[in-house]
């Protein structure tokens, strides 16, 4: 080998020292960055919904509290959001998990098409396709309750959405996306000889399934139910929607009412929002519990080759259920939204005579609420994924790459938002940032701690699952082959990670550009959202106006989706070439 | 110069002292093999060595820079070191070129440098034309040299390698010990290799360390480690003995004369200078030292008589079970010589073969 090498460079002692020292405080400043940053906007607001709670500051009292318990009006929500997690959860699995396994290992038609409208009915905020069940499956005027009249001859109905069922079924059409998804990329992650090895032994295609495949996923098919259950209890639109017309409280809207009283009841709120922490962190629990007796570890640094099982006379079966629950999901939805969007009146048939887009120009161009709502909603997501993905990396490096005291609190801090529906969040974030030292409410940069702070776990958990997957082995690897601790993570870890890091900013961009739980109670005057201005235009009663603003919005989203869908699967050497400009 | 210098080196993890105040100095280009069990504390030792781990106590030294310290870890991009990992850990996502590359790259070489040194460090492990490929297209051993290839580009002035030969298949093995061991010659890279693999220890090594439960057994040439190990751990972890308990009966200058159980006296060599009459020792004699004979042998102070109970014939020599009385004796012969199965034999051990030990182990032997 030549003689010259990188270190021959002769180093003056003092100087070589003083540069590791202030290299080896960089993994230090950064993590303990991403710490005091997470305690800052959920810790805090979680401190001052406990003293809320209490009826601090004002008062100190165990009255809120004891409230819960022992009126009805707030029992029966408290049971209905316990019906609507269960229901939703085994629903998504039904749902999700034969999906992801025809889409992921089968040789189904269209398994691509199937993918993507998953993702679509992910992408659709639940409020409009709340609007548009509403439309489809209204007691009197729904599409779907007029064609079941005309084929069987009810007199009414016969189907209503506004029931617990109806709200059960268009919340489970949303986040069963959650198991799909998890499901989806473990049965691809899954090894052919796991299975192969199997099937040498003499198993049949059953077992192999029921002994190999299932108990791998199911970590998987687990982790996403609990995902789907959780947030479904956070879903405030559908349940106001759909619940409220027929009195079905739950705790989101029971919330929701308590605060629109005046002068609004925080400690009440507050009580409230405490009993859903309670629930979630109780789910957690049971699921990490679970996760903690698996491996996790199977990709190393070799290259893995999944099987594909051919379907023979199911696939036309298979294909069907799929199609219908995508078609509930996303297609119909989104179809009805768009007819609306277009029509002069939304009721009538889309006819020639009944087509218009002057609705789009009263939403996009016209409405100067509209436009600054737009602007303002595309700032915020930008911002809360770009900021959330990075803080979600860090937290999930923590969990599983130091041993920090306290990684598990810090993990339980950054997946709890989950189960606070974003009406409870604002509940926080309202007492928290109201009062020095930090005033943020009333500007717009509460509304871009709000949805980093809500949408914290999603970015968390698909990090902290891409991250379980990876070998430490690669990182240190890179440190002893002369990368810092900076480059070994953006050099090697972010770039292996990279699907689920797209994954991650997609899962708060989206959500958040269409958020409106929180930011009904948050906005002020300036910073409206798209959200917001939605709601205003629909108390106005400009359906088609809504739905033309509701189809620019998905729209928008889609692009982007699409465009972060090829960056990632865009492979090569243009990654490495990075490495030239450090 | 790498001269490797470690002081009373202890490290804990969880509640479990895994290394107990290790000390040991690795010379400039040398091939030192850390050997024990699983949890002994080899891979600990490397870690830190590598800056992985920061060290409880003592400190690791390489020339007179201080790497290692309760106090101070100088980070692993900083050590001037190479790492082959038991995994490999081959990058998925770059290509063999990029792996390789990377270090080079970090180190702002300049384009055609790095492509002329890849180039040729790829020829060195023998993957010249595959440097297009991905790591998933690569079999277990090519991805293996990847891993050597992208260490021994930086030049590091030391390679640390874990277990890097335990995933292959055993013929595999074979050529690249023989390839490891020239590659290290080559370079001029002190090579510090952990391994559980007695035999890889001794065919590698310029100097074994062996360790067990975190202590230290004894440092040496693998020829002094099998000749003359310093305790019953390291004598049994070395290959195959016969390990006979008995009792001193009589202590000469270098010598004892041990009473086994079933009456027989035995002259050894006793390394232990403490032995006295009624000392319990084990006698460990190696099963290749013990000669085989149908006739009684005119001279021999140590014979012993028995019959063959097994006689295997395992291509380069003969193992035979032989019972005496209610011993078990394992031998090994020259497979030219050949005694059927319930054949009486003779014995003889030659008392510079039979070492007397003492239960538990003696003092550690300093480096």
């Amino acid at each position: 080998m030549r003689a010259e090498t990188p270190f021959n460079q002769p180093q003056i002692a003092d100087e070589s020292r003083r540069k590791f020292s202030i290299e080896q405080a960089i993994p230090n400043l950064v993590l303990g960055g991403a710490v005091l940053f997470l305690l800052g906007i959920v810790g805090y607001p979680l401190i001052w919904l406990l003293l809320g709670a209490l009826g601090l500051p004002k008062t100190f009292t165990a009255a809120p509290l004891l409230r819960v318990f022992t009126e009805t009006r707030n029992l029966t929500p408290l049971k209905n959001s316990l019906i609507l997690a269960v229901g939703t959860s085994l629903l998504s699995v039904l749902l999700g998990v034969p999906l992801a396994w025809a889409t992921a290992r089968t040789d189904m038609p269209l398994r691509r098409v199937i993918h993507a409208l998953v993702a679509l009915a992910f992408i659709l905020p639940p409020y409009l396709t709340a609007l548009a069940w509403i439309i489809l499956l209204g007691p009197n005027a729904g599409h779907f309750n007029r064609l079941l009249r005309w084929i069987f001859g009810f007199s009414e109905g016969p189907l209503n959405i506004f029931s617990m069922g109806g709200v059960i079924l268009v919340i489970a059409l949303h986040v069963f996306a959650f198991t799909y998804l998890l499901t989806h990329s473990a049965l691809q992650s899954l090894d052919a000889p796991l299975e192969e090895s199997a099937q040498v032994l003499g198993a049949s295609r059953a077992t192999i399934m029921r002994r190999i495949t299932l108990p791998l996923v199911a970590p998987a098919v687990t982790g996403g139910a609990l995902l789907a259950g959780v947030d479904s209890l956070a879903l405030f639109g559908p349940q106001a929607l759909l619940g409220s017309p027929a009195q079905i409280s739950f705790l989101p809207t029971r919330i929701y009412s308590v605060l629109g009283s005046y002068p609004p009841r925080y400690a009440d709120a507050s009580a409230l929002s405490l009993i859903l922490v309670l629930l979630t962190v109780i789910g957690l629990t049971i699921q990490r519990n679970y996760l903690e007796r698996q491996s996790f570890i199977t990709v190393s640094g070799r290259g893995i080759r999944t099987r594909v099982v051919p379907l023979g006379r199911w696939k036309w079966p298979l294909f069907l259920f799929c199609a219908l629950v995508v078609i509930l999901a996303a297609i119909a939805p989104l179809m009805v939204l768009l007819l609306a969007a277009f029509s002069k009146v939304w009721t009538s048939p889309l006819t020639p005579d009944n087509f218009t887009i002057t609705n789009f120009h009263a939403a996009l161009i016209s409405n100067q609420i509209s436009t600054r709502a737009i602007l303002n909603s595309f700032k915020l997501a930008i911002g809360a994924a770009t900021l959330g993905t990075i803080l979600g990396l860090l937290i999930a490096y923590i969990d599983q790459r130091t041993n920090l005291r306290g990684r598990r609190v810090c993990d339980y801090l950054a997946i709890l938002p989950l189960g606070l529906p974003g009406t409870v969040m604002a509940v926080g974030l309202i007492q928290a940032f109201i009062r020095p030292p930090i005033q943020l409410y009333g500007t717009i940069w509460i509304l871009l701690v709000a949805y980093i702070a809500r949408h914290i776990p999603l970015a968390v958990r698909s990090a902290s699952g891409a991250l379980r997957q990876i070998d430490p082995s690669l990182e240190e690897a890179a440190r002893i082959t002369n990368a810092s601790w900076l480059q070994s993570i953006r050099l090697i870890l972010a770039p292996l990670i990279r699907s689920s890091l797209v994954v991650a900013w997609l899962l708060i961009f989206i959500p958040s550009l269409g958020e409106l739980s929180a930011t009904i109670l948050l906005y002020a005057n300036g910073s409206e959202t798209i959200s917001v201005a939605l709601f205003r235009l629909n108390d106005l009663g400009q359906l088609e106006v809504v739905a033309a603003l509701a189809v620019f919005t998905i729209t928008v989203i889609l692009v982007t989706s699409l465009l972060l869908q090829w960056l990632t699967t865009r492979r090569g050497s243009q990654i490495t070439d990075q490495i030239q400009v450090t | 110069m790498a001269q490797i210098t470690i002081h009373d080196l202890s490290k804990q993890l969880g509640n479990q002292a895994v290394l107990k105040g290790l000390n040991l100095v690795v010379k400039d280009r040398e091939f030192v093999t850390l050997l024990g069990p699983s949890g002994c504390g080899k891979t600990t030792t490397l870690r830190i060595l590598a800056g992985f781990l920061q060290p409880d106590q003592g400190e690791v030294r390489v020339d007179d820079r201080l790497l290692s310290s309760p106090q101070t870890v100088v980070p692993p991009e900083r050590r001037r070191m190479g790492m082959v990992f038991q995994n490999y850990a081959i990058w998925p996502h770059l290509s063999v070129f990029e792996n390789v590359a990377f270090g080079l790259k970090l180190a702002r070489v300049n384009r055609t440098e790095i492509a002329d040194r890849v180039q040729e460090a790829l020829r060195l492990v023998g993957l010249s034309g595959l440097d297009r490929r991905f790591p998933g297209q690569l079999s277990g051993g090519q991805q293996q040299r990847v891993a050597l290839a992208r260490s021994l580009v930086v030049e590091p002035e030391i390679l640390l390698l874990d277990e890097p030969l335990s995933n292959l298949d055993a013929k595999l093995r074979d050529r690249m010990r023989v390839e490891l061991k020239e590659l290290q010659r080559r370079t001029g890279i002190t090579f510090i290799y952990v391994t559980h693999d007695q035999d890889e220890a001794m065919a590698l090594s310029d100097r074994i360390v062996l360790l067990s439960r975190g202590v230290l057994q004894q440092v040496g040439t693998p020829r002094e480690i099998y000749e003359q190990p310093a305790n019953l751990f390291v004598a049994d972890f070395m290959g195959t003995v016969n390990m006979l308990p008995g009792q001193v009966i009589e202590t000469g200058p270098a010598t004892v004369r041990v009473r086994l159980a079933n009456g027989t006296v035995l002259t050894a060599v006793s390394r232990a200078g403490n032995l006295t009459p009624e000392s319990q020792v084990t006698l460990v004699i190696r099963p290749e030292a013990i000669q085989l004979s149908t006739t009684a042998p005119t001279a021999g102070e140590n014979r012993l008589q028995g019959v063959i109970t097994e006689a295997t014939f395992i291509g380069n020599l003969m193992d035979y079970q032989i019972a005496v009385d209610d011993l078990r004796i394992r031998v090994q012969s020259d497979w030219t010589q050949v005694f059927p199965h319930d054949t009486a034999v003779y014995l003889d051990i030659p008392v510079a073969a039979c070492v007397a030990m003492q239960e538990p182990p003696e003092p550690v032997l300093a480096a």
